[in-house]
């Protein structure tokens, strides 16, 4: 329970510091939403105190500021649970912004992660037990030739083929314009039917790696001393593949709930290719407005994401594996 | 006394890219029940391949190319069906690996593995566990303990006794066991030694040893097998072996054994290298590191036939087979 604590606390303080960086960083980018508003509001004939005025109150910072000042106008912010109003879209919080689009990239997300793991699982197996024939060397380089093409490149071939050519999936959106959202029937197809080709293309890029992993790990387990002995106290064949698959499984476990946080940063350019709703759309379309205040939000969304999955895969980790100890 | 295990002209290859390795070469021999039969041979001998070819379980590339392993005068083991193999092997024939520490499932509690073992031989758990408490205790381990433990909570002799004791968990006939004490210090070994004498001595089990070290076996079996280059040179009552070796090879591996107390100049190694399995000589396999090799010795391998009722060698010299080389 006292590590349990130290984990919680240190994890807090892990994830402001990032918070920190990073809201230093993308102000390192050239360009500034400030700028822009108060050039604009200048052309529109506003004196320049009128002008820094309504930038001050429409951005809640004033665009002369020091840095330093605005970061602690932040922090005294963050601390009362908001993370300021979107610059792009004018006076709206951050945080509803981050609510709206959150249920659609975590659904598609956790799909597209769970089903990549499991077929490249279920790939890794076939592979290693077929290791000396041409079904291996064909799983592992479609798993290879899968992994090493970019995701957005995945993502604009398969809407290149499902959409545009064979019209048989849909190009954007989370789901049709005929269905309300929410708990119905006709809502839940549509919205399946729309993340097909995103949760598609997490399947493609991710399965690779997992397939060539698993792949690893079960022939090494398949070669280990304590297999050769499960087999000769004739076990029966199941208990033996029980035997191979938890202790080849769990090497890949922390590295699966990595990647559950990291694939919020990935969702980037698989949801702006498919104009799909979620955090990543949000994410993508922020960077290009130097939307700040929502950057800080998906950063720091994506920051939590990630060490919060790293605090659970080690305290997971010391339950599901006996050796390791906390 | 019944024949547990009757091996005849077994022979195992390894096909490689150089050639065609013939690890163990038409190798007989038989245990009989509450016999305790040891087999030693330096590294490359064959031995352990010998042990893993009894549950025909022999490390691929590796074949059994010849030969039948019959249990209690029953079926050919090489002709079992991989479901009759299943139940036969640890009811019947067990193994204690010479990497015990390596051969328990590192994420599961011993007491789980011991009702694995239970399940895949339709014994109920309960008497599963209760024999393997008995058998932990005969052992000097603590049983609730032991059965609580994940593997790496445990020692290394406390592994290797434990893997004893799933060895003699089912109450086999035969327990195979491969150079059982060579991964533990001298304490942990005299007293796996120990236990195992203990075993034997209460019980019908049969053992069949396999070791490198003629020294630390010969408390524990009643007729050792010396075996070369794939083949079984030399084989007889233990004490015959140790004070009156016949086979050149068998007297070097006894003159290498270092006396307890005293000084060392008595020790000699056997000089030379192992034979080349891949190009094995056209006479006997041990003329390049023989002591009293004959003429003949080179042209054509010795026979392994009967020196007296209990004992029997492979060598011209030793059975006089040398006789009349240049003869008539």
């Amino acid at each position: 329970m006292n590590k349990l604590i130290r984990r919680v606390v240190t994890s807090l303080i892990l994830i402001f510091v990032v918070a920190t960086l990073t809201f230093f960083l993308i102000r390192l980018m050239p360009g500034s939403p400030y700028e822009v508003l108060y050039h604009q509001l200048l052309m529109k004939g506003m004196s320049q105190q009128q002008a820094a005025d309504q930038v001050r109150s429409l951005l809640n910072a004033t665009p002369n500021e020091p840095v330093i000042l605005q970061y602690f106008q932040w922090v005294v912010q963050l601390f009362h649970g908001s993370l300021g109003n979107s610059i792009a879209q004018t006076g709206v919080p951050v945080t509803q912004l981050i609510f709206n689009a959150l249920p659609w990239t975590l659904v598609t997300v956790t799909m597209g992660l769970f089903i990549s793991f499991f077929i490249g699982i279920f790939l890794g197996v076939i592979s290693a037990s077929k290791r000396n024939s041409w079904v291996s060397g064909l799983i592992d380089n479609a798993s290879s030739i899968a992994h090493a093409i970019p995701a957005y490149v995945t993502a604009v071939a398969l809407l290149y083929l499902f959409n545009v050519v064979w019209h048989v999936f849909p190009s954007s959106g989370a789901y049709g314009i005929t269905v309300y959202p929410g708990v119905n029937l006709p809502f839940i197809l549509s919205f399946m039917y729309h993340m097909v080709l995103p949760v598609g293309t997490y399947v493609l890029t991710g399965l690779g790696s997992w397939e060539l992993a698993m792949k690893a790990t079960t022939i090494t387990v398949t070669n280990d001393d304590f297999m050769m002995a499960a087999r000769l106290r004739g076990l029966r064949h199941s208990t033996l593949m029980s035997y191979l698959g938890w202790n080849s499984i769990l090497p890949l476990f922390t590295g699966f709930m990595l990647s559950l946080g990291a694939m919020f940063g990935g969702s980037v350019f698989i949801e702006s290719t498919y104009s799909f709703p979620g955090i990543g759309n949000l994410f993508g379309a922020a960077i290009t407005s130097r939307d700040y205040p929502v950057m800080e939000g998906c950063f720091l969304l994506t920051t939590t994401t990630i060490i919060v999955a790293n605090v659970v895969a080690d305290l997971m980790y010391s339950k599901l594996d006996p050796r390791i100890v906390d | 006394m019944s024949t547990v295990v009757d091996v005849k002209g077994l022979s195992v290859t390894f096909p490689t890219d150089e050639g065609v390795v013939r690890a163990v070469n038409d190798v007989s021999f038989s245990v009989r029940e509450g016999e305790s039969v040891g087999i030693v041979g330096e590294s490359g001998s064959g031995k352990s391949t010998v042990a893993f070819a009894l549950f025909d379980s022999v490390p691929s590339p590796g074949q059994i190319s010849e030969g039948e392993v019959r249990f209690e005068n029953g079926k050919n083991l090489l002709d079992m069906s991989e479901e009759e193999r299943r139940r036969f092997y640890w009811s019947r024939i067990s193994m204690v690996f010479q990497a015990a520490q390596n051969t328990l499932n590192p994420i599961l509690r011993i007491q789980r593995q011991v009702e694995d073992i239970a399940d895949a031989h339709n014994v109920s758990k309960k008497d599963a566990i209760a024999r393997a408490s008995e058998l932990f205790e005969t052992m000097y381990l603590h049983p609730k303990r032991v059965l609580s433990s994940y593997p790496h909570e445990l020692s290394g002799g406390m592994k290797q006794r434990v893997s004893i004791a799933l060895a003699l968990l089912l109450n086999p006939r035969l327990v195979v066991l491969d150079e059982p004490t060579t991964a533990l210090d001298v304490i942990s070994q005299a007293s796996v030694l120990r236990i195992l004498d203990e075993v034997r001595r209460n019980t019908s089990v049969s053992f069949l040893f396999i070791t490198h070290d003629i020294s630390v076996i010969s408390q524990v079996v009643d007729r050792v097998l010396v075996m070369y280059a794939g083949r079984v040179v030399e084989s007889g009552p233990v004490r015959k072996i140790v004070t009156a070796p016949t086979h050149p090879y068998t007297r070097g591996l006894v003159a290498s054994i270092p006396p307890l107390v005293g000084d060392l100049s008595g020790t000699k190694s056997v000089m030379g290298q192992p034979a080349n399995l891949m190009n094995l000589p056209k006479g006997c396999a041990f003329y390049d590191r023989c002591e009293i090799r004959q003429p003949r010795c080179a042209l054509e391998p010795p026979s392994y036939l009967p020196i007296d009722d209990d004992s029997a060698v492979a060598c011209h010299v030793a059975t006089g087979q040398d006789q009349g080389v240049n003869g008539p």
